[in-house]
């Protein structure tokens, strides 16, 4: 029957549901100003869309915030509202709408107790002042006074003094506010709304030690009203509360309940009393199993009765406290209620067995726990905690990421990155401060000291990087925090639209630097739903109206201010690391400097750079902070360049350099001198590779050893672009085509490796020069090859000759010298294209000693 | 390897107190410790001891003070955030951890095991209840549009 019921009511709902959303959008869609009926629809229609069955509570939130708007004058929404906010846990939130009901509806007890209730789950003075609420509002006492305290209250959190939480109004205080102000709520009459009754004996039976006359007087009430359920219910409540089934008993004698006894209230109750009073776990389950059978017990609280009774908190020792759970059916212990029961029993005793000292027996039984539900963030917690307290290097590592990722991973599966989010700031808080405290010196320390300590923190690796990480989380956290999106981006109130879009983009970037390299599971879900979260702030912050709107911007400005004073002080602290590293001899300080750079320089600076002017945080020579930290960065950066050991540790050196580069979008000039500096290096380690009384070679063999030598040294080294360089010129020294081509190959191997512009622009000059001189240099050798081969051929047959004076020597040699004067002819033809005057000369003077031999030989 | 240190000095360690400890558990931590240091202190001749001692007084003087005073406790449990962190959770369900969730919750199981069983039980209180047809209003010119 009751599945019938369920299905027929979802699709009802879906259909209601659909007829307000038609209903809204066509109440929403004329343009202009809307009339005042229309308003008023409009804010009934939304009030409805969120009350209706299977609403998210987020969207519920939404629909309650639009119909007040449309319709800010009417308690409901308020009130409505508020209930919303209260059931996920903004009680803070809820206090402020319960309120802003009641001054609209005075009188409204209903909403009164809610507001005592919302008040209740603050702190003090909060819950005291909700407390005092409540019991007035049973004892039929004028709530005026109290309510002028909530109202201080609220106000304080308005505007806190320097964000300090509010405090409790004084008498005096709080009788000249009473003169001044009109009364807030209730004309000083006993509580209608029934329910004040049952949630103040909870209230009352919640204390640790609970008044018994307070206690009587709420079922004084029950008996007087002939309130039968709900005085069964209270006798339950007692037993609950951890009162001896012989004292419920006593109260149950109470006429009220003899005449009720067939009452279901009653029979729970008798059920709860039997089974608890049972003398041992095997005759407690018998009972127990007994009343759940004849459904005389939910399951639940069977489960509590349990535990009270064979819990952590009894005698018995571990194993038989878990013994006794499983003699519950099999079948049962499967069920949620029953898992829960064995939780508590396994963890209560784990808890013992930490305070007792016994850390292996809490860690078997905490690991069982996870085994039985491995997402339980408490367990995983304390996990982590003992393998601090036993210092096992072994267990560290793993039960931190796990308890951090485990909570990462339950926003993640909700969707909600504000799901948790206030552990998860602790938690990175925390870390991030025990570095900090561990290492950061104390003012009171001398110059030696203070550096000293610096010095150890830079050498030790693992903290500065725990310390760096931990704070960008718990920054970004901190900024996932805000429900006014202009907080959340970091941003004030009048920031231009080009601040906001620049405050969106550089907290993207913070998020994905922040959660890169992580290897949690859901941690990119998670990173969505924070990319998510920025640009629905982002989308709010650029509507006008929205951000004048925002609900949140002044409960939420003193928490703002702080994380902006936090970062501030947080910036400072790097700005001291990035000193110690220009001062003091630290081993790597490019990574050093980059590490603590690449965390520095993406906090959104264009937002915090004229909040520290305007604080005077600036340099002498009038340099704002962002120059400070650029020009303190790029001088720790400098100090960490030296000559490297080899191509791979220069090309790392060059990587880091570059990113620190990029960090410091102003210091153009200072960038360029580093890359020089690291030139300049590298080419020192390779020049040191070539011995030295090579290195200004005197001939042509010197000059063949030194390339040899250098060209070894450029496969080590090969950007080093002096060296390439200068092999280059002595390349197109020597000038011959293959020392040319190799000239070429040089240059074009060196392009994409050269970093320095000058370099850059040098190479490029040279290639060209050598590409443009190569065709003449061969040109030259064709010419010298012809031309000797000229003078070759006539030589060989002036010998003949010489040797045989024959008539056919003498022709031969006729012949030859027809042949070279051809070859001097294509020589000096070539000679002439190419503009090499010398050689033509030359080439010319050759036909003319050539040509006269041979006349003469002819002559003979 | 960085590793948290769970015994690193603080303000509550040198009172021998808990970071949870309320304001007059702090009073006389301070009050206790301050007269434990004074009868040391009648009871040595010795002046380097007393100096020592008049140096320890002070130091506990001026913590104890710190945390007594609500707003310096906010500033230092601000910057001091593990030692409220860096504790054993409860890791049961809230119903076995906390006396008042649990009474709110047994309340909700019974109320709703009665009403199983056909009993007429109001809730609590507005908080768990679902339905909130008797607050929805008429409103001419919605209802025409729903109909």
């Amino acid at each position: 029957m009751s599945k019938i019921q369920t299905t027929r009511a979802v699709p009802s709902a879906d259909r209601q549901r659909t007829r307000l959303l038609v209903a809204i959008a066509k109440l929403s869609s004329r343009d202009g100003n809307l009339l005042i009926a229309e308003r008023l629809a409009l804010a009934e229609g939304e009030f409805r869309l969120a009350e209706l069955p299977g609403t998210d509570p987020v969207e519920s939130i939404e629909n309650l915030r639009r119909a007040v708007a449309h319709d800010p004058i009417h308690p409901k929404f308020h009130f409505h509202l508020g209930l919303a906010l209260h059931r996920t846990g903004d009680c803070r939130g809820a206090v402020f709408c319960y309120r802003a009901a009641l001054q609209l509806a005075p009188a409204s007890q209903r909403t009164l107790i809610h507001l005592a209730l919302a008040l209740t789950e603050l702190k003090d003075p909060e819950k005291k002042l909700g407390e005092e609420l409540m019991e007035a509002l049973c004892q039929g006492q004028s709530t005026k006074e109290l309510m002028v305290q909530v109202d201080d209250a609220l106000k304080a959190y308005l505007e806190p003094p320097s964000g300090q939480r509010p405090q409790a109004a004084s008498k005096k205080k709080l009788e000249s506010a009473s003169k001044n102000k009109p009364a807030a709520a209730l004309p000083g009459e006993p509580c209608h709304w029934e329910g004040v009754w049952r949630v103040s004996l909870l209230h009352h039976l919640a204390r640790f030690k609970p008044f018994n006359k307070q206690i009587d007087k709420r079922f004084d009430h029950f008996t007087d009203s002939n309130d039968a359920i709900n005085f069964a219910l209270g006798c339950l409540q007692l037993l609950v509360a951890g009162e001896p089934v012989e004292a419920v008993r006593r109260r149950m004698n109470a006429d009220l309940l003899k005449s009720h006894s067939d009452q279901p209230a009653m029979q729970l109750l008798e059920a709860a009393l039997r089974v608890a009073s049972q003398p041992n776990p095997q005759s407690f389950v018998t009972a127990a199993v007994e009343a759940i059978h004849k459904e005389e017990l939910p399951q639940d609280l069977v489960c509590w009765l349990h535990f009270a009774a064979y819990g952590s908190g009894g005698s018995l020792p571990a194993g038989e406290a878990l013994e006794a759970v499983e003699l519950y059916p099999r079948e049962w212990l499967r069920e949620p209620s029953f898992v829960e029961l064995r939780i508590a029993i396994l963890e209560g005793y784990a808890r013992r067995a930490w305070n007792a000292g016994e850390l292996d027996l809490a860690r078997l039984l905490w690991n069982e726990v996870l085994a039985m539900d491995p997402h339980r963030t408490a367990v995983a917690h304390n996990l982590a905690l003992l393998a601090a307290r036993t210092r096992s290097v072994a267990e560290y590592p793993g039960a931190w990421d796990y308890a951090a990722a485990l909570r990462y991973l339950h926003a993640a599966a909700a969707g909600d990155p504000r799901l948790g989010l206030e552990d998860r700031r602790s938690l990175h808080l925390s870390l991030a401060q025990q570095v900090k405290q561990r290492y950061f010196p104390a003012k009171n320390l001398s110059d030696e000291a203070q550096s000293a300590q610096l010095r150890a923190w830079l050498m030790d690796r693992d903290a500065l990087d725990t310390y760096l990480a931990e704070w960008d989380l718990y920054y970004v956290a901190s900024r996932l925090s805000f429900r006014s999106p202009v907080h959340l981006l970091g941003i004030a109130k009048d920031a231009s639209p080009e601040l906001t879009v620049f405050a969106r983009v550089s907290l993207l970037a913070k998020i994905r630097q922040c959660f890169e390299g992580l290897r949690w599971p859901g941690v990119k879900t998670f990173v969505k739903t924070a990319e998510d979260a920025v640009e629905a702030a982002f989308e709010h912050a650029s509507v006008n109206l929205e951000r004048a709107r925002d609900p949140y911007y002044q409960q939420e400005k003193p928490e703002a201010d702080q994380l902006i004073d936090e970062s501030i002080q947080h910036c400072s602290t790097l700005n001291v690391l990035l000193i110690e590293i220009i001062q003091d001899d630290v081993p790597e300080k490019l990574d050093l400097a980059l590490r603590i750079g690449r965390r520095l320089f993406t906090l959104p600076w264009k937002v915090l750079e004229p909040i520290c002017t305007a604080r005077g945080q600036v340099s002498e020579d009038n340099k704002t902070v962002v120059d400070i930290f650029e020009r303190h960065l790029l001088a720790a950066a400098a100090g960490g360049l030296r000559e490297p050991d080899n191509d791979a540790d220069a090309a790392g050196q060059l990587e880091q350099l570059e990113l620190c580069c990029r960090l410091t979008e102003r210091s153009q000039k200072e960038t360029s001198t580093l890359r020089h500096n690291l030139a300049a290096m590298i080419d020192s380690a390779a020049f040191k590779l070539i011995p030295e009384d090579l290195l200004q070679p005197k001939d042509l063999a010197q000059a063949e050893k030194f390339l040899a030598e250098g060209r070894k040294a450029l496969e080590k080294f090969p950007r080093a672009c002096g060296l390439r360089m200068t092999l280059v010129k002595l390349l197109k020294q020597i000038g011959d085509p293959a020392k040319l081509d190799e000239a070429v190959q040089l240059l074009e191997a060196g392009r994409p490796l050269a970093f320095v512009d000058e370099q850059k622009a040098s190479l490029e000059e040279t290639l060209k020069e050598i590409q443009d001189a190569v065709p003449k240099a061969r040109a030259s050798a064709d010419i010298r090859e012809l031309l000797e081969s000229a003078s070759a051929e006539m030589s060989t047959a002036i010998d003949e000759l010489n040797r045989r004076q024959t008539p056919e020597a003498v022709e031969n040699v006729g012949k030859a010298a027809t042949r070279a004067l051809e070859k001097i002819d294509r020589a000096a033809e070539l000679a002439g294209k190419s503009e090499l005057a010398d050689l033509e000369q030359q080439a010319s003077k050759l036909r003319g000693q050539i040509a006269e031999f041979a006349r003469k030989i002819r002559e003979r | 390897m960085f590793m948290i240190d769970l015994k690193a000095e603080s303000y509550y360690s040198c009172l021998d107190i808990e970071p949870t400890a309320t304001a007059e558990e702090i009073r006389a931590a301070r009050d206790r410790k301050s007269t434990e240091i004074k009868t040391r202190r009648l009871a040595t001749t010795d002046e380097v001891l007393r100096h020592k001692l008049d140096e320890e007084l002070t130091e506990i003087t001026h913590k104890g003070d710190a945390l007594a005073r609500p707003e310096s406790r906010v500033e230092y449990d601000r910057t001091n955030a593990h030692l409220r962190f860096f504790v054993i959770r409860p890791a049961a369900a809230p119903m076995y951890v906390e006396k008042a969730d649990r009474l709110f919750v047994l309340d909700r199981v019974a109320r709703r095991f009665l009403a199983k069983k056909g009993v007429d039980v109001t809730a609590l209180c507005d908080l768990y209840r679902t339905d909130f047809a008797a607050d929805e209003e008429p409103v001419e010119l919605l209802d025409r549009l729903l109909a």
